[in-house]
C-alpha cells in the first residue's frame, strides 16, 4: 500500500471535519476520493500533503509518517490544490525552475520546455502566467505538480472549469503517467464521468468517514454513489 | 539554499515592481521635503544638528516600518489570497526556511530606505557629532524592527 489511513480525526472547533477516516490506495492505482461537497475531500487531502495536521490518528505514505517525516513524505508526492495559485507575474519557465529549485531537482531549460509540452504548453514557456486562461493555469499547475517526478499525485478537482478538450486531455495525461511511469494518482472529485473514465479503485466520502470503498465497475458509480451518500447512509 | 530562493522570489514580488519603486520615490520625496524645510525653515532651522538628526531619523525608521508592514502583511496574506502559500507548503521546504526567506525579503526593503536616506542623514546632520553613531543605531535598529512584525516567524511556526 502506498497510502494508509487509520482512524484519522480533523476538528474545526465544534465541526468535525473528519471522523475516523480509514482508507487505503495500492501502489499503481488511479484512486478516485468521491464525495459531496463538504464531505472532507479537501482537508483529507491537505492533512495527506502536509499541509495541515489532523487532531488524531494515522497515515502511512510508502511507509513514511506524514506527521513524523513531513520532509522524506514531500519527496516522493506533490498535488494540484484546488484553489492552486499561480505568480502570475513569473513566466511557465520561470515558475517550474522556480519550485525545481526547490526540490533542488536543478532542471535545465530543455526538461522544462519538454515538461511543458508533455502538459499541452508547447509555444507558450516564455509567456506571463498572467496571459494565460484557467486551463493553460491547470496545465501548468499540473506540470508543477510533476517537477518531482512523483510516485504519488494528489490531484483536488483537476478538471473543474476546463473546456471538453482540456478535460479530455488532462485525462489522457493521467493515464498516460499511470501507464508509462507507474504514477499512482490519487484523483478527488465530484465529477463521477471523470472517475469512470480514470479510475480503478474509489472511496467514497461523507460526512467525514468512508461510506464506500472498493474496485469500480463501469456503469455503476452513479448508482454507487447516490445510495452511499443520500441523507441517512450512515 | 531554499530560503534563497523563496527570498529572491520575494524580492522580485514586492521590491522590483512598479509599485515597489513607486514606494522608494515616495520616500525620496518625503525624505527630501522634510530636509529642505529643516535647513531653510526659520524656526525648524534654529534646531541644533543633534535634534534635526534625532527628529528625521525618527521619520526614517517610521517609513521603513510602514513599507515593511505593507511588505510583510502580503507577503503572507497575499500568498494565502492568492492561493500560492498551499503549493509552496506541499513543497520539500519547512516553514521556518519560507519564513526567513521572506524575512530576508523585508530586511532588503530596509535596507534599500536606509541607503536611500544617506544622503539626507549626511546633509541634515553635516559637521554634527553624533552623525556616524547615529546612523549605525539606525541602521540596527531597522535591522530589528522586522523581526518584531507579526507574521515573522514566530506566529507562522504555529500555524
Amino acid at each position: 500500500m502506498i497510502v494508509n489511513v487509520d482512524n484519522l480525526v480533523k476538528r474545526y472547533n465544534d465541526y468535525t471535519a473528519l471522523d475516523g477516516l480509514n482508507f487505503d490506495v495500492r501502489e499503481g492505482d488511479i484512486f478516485g476520493f468521491l464525495g459531496p461537497n463538504g464531505a472532507g475531500k479537501t482537508t483529507t487531502i491537505r492533512i495527506l500533503t502536509g499541509i495541515i495536521k489532523a487532531d488524531s490518528g494515522n497515515i502511512l505514505i510508502n511507509g513514511y509518517d506524514i506527521f513524523r517525516e513531513p520532509m522524506a513524505v514531500k519527496e516522493i508526492i506533490n498535488a494540484l490544490p484546488e484553489s492552486n495559485g499561480y505568480y502570475e507575474w513569473m513566466t511557465a519557465r520561470e515558475y517550474l525552475k522556480f519550485f525545481s529549485n526547490l526540490y533542488e531537482e536543478e532542471m535545465s531549460g530543455q526538461e522544462i520546455d519538454s515538461l511543458l509540452e508533455a502538459v499541452g504548453l508547447h509555444g507558450k514557456e516564455g509567456h506571463l502566467i498572467r496571459s494565460y486562461s484557467r486551463g493553460m493555469k491547470q496545465r501548468l499547475g499540473i506540470a508543477r505538480a510533476l517537477i518531482n517526478k512523483p510516485k504519488l499525485l494528489f490531484l483536488d478537482e483537476p478538471t473543474n472549469g476546463l473546456d471538453p478538450k482540456g478535460r479530455r486531455d488532462i485525462h489522457d495525461l493521467l493515464i498516460d503517467l499511470n501507464r508509462k511511469q507507474g504514477t499512482t494518482v490519487f484523483l478527488s472529485t465530484h465529477l463521477l464521468d471523470d472517475v469512470e473514465r480514470l479510475c480503478n479503485r474509489i472511496a467514497i466520502i461523507n460526512y467525514g468517514k468512508i461510506v464506500r470503498a472498493g474496485e469500480v465497475k463501469k456503469g455503476t458509480i452513479e448508482d454507487i454513489f447516490f445510495l452511499s451518500t443520500k441523507e441517512g447512509a450512515l | 539554499m531554499k530560503t534563497t530562493y523563496i527570498m529572491q522570489k520575494e524580492i522580485r514580488e514586492s521590491i522590483l515592481t512598479p509599485k515597489g519603486f513607486l514606494w522608494y520615490i515616495l520616500a525620496s520625496i518625503i525624505l527630501s521635503v522634510l530636509s529642505y524645510l529643516f535647513l531653510t525653515n526659520s524656526e525648524l532651522s534654529l534646531l541644533d544638528q543633534g535634534q534635526m538628526l534625532y527628529m528625521i531619523m525618527n521619520f526614517i525608521t517610521a517609513l521603513g516600518l510602514l513599507m515593511g508592514l505593507v511588505f510583510g502583511a502580503d507577503a503572507f496574506a497575499g500568498e494565502i489570497e492568492r492561493g500560492t502559500l498551499e503549493a509552496l507548503f506541499i513543497s520539500p521546504v519547512n516553514k521556518t526556511e519560507i519564513a526567513i526567506g521572506k524575512l530576508g525579503a523585508a530586511l532588503t526593503n530596509w535596507w534599500i530606505i536606509f541607503v536611500i536616506s544617506l544622503p539626507y542623514l549626511f546633509v541634515v546632520g553635516k559637521g554634527g557629532q553624533n552623525l556616524l553613531t547615529g546612523i549605525v543605531y539606525l541602521a540596527i535598529l531597522g535591522t530589528l524592527l522586522p523581526l518584531s512584525f507579526p507574521p515573522f516567524p514566530w506566529d507562522f511556526q504555529r500555524g
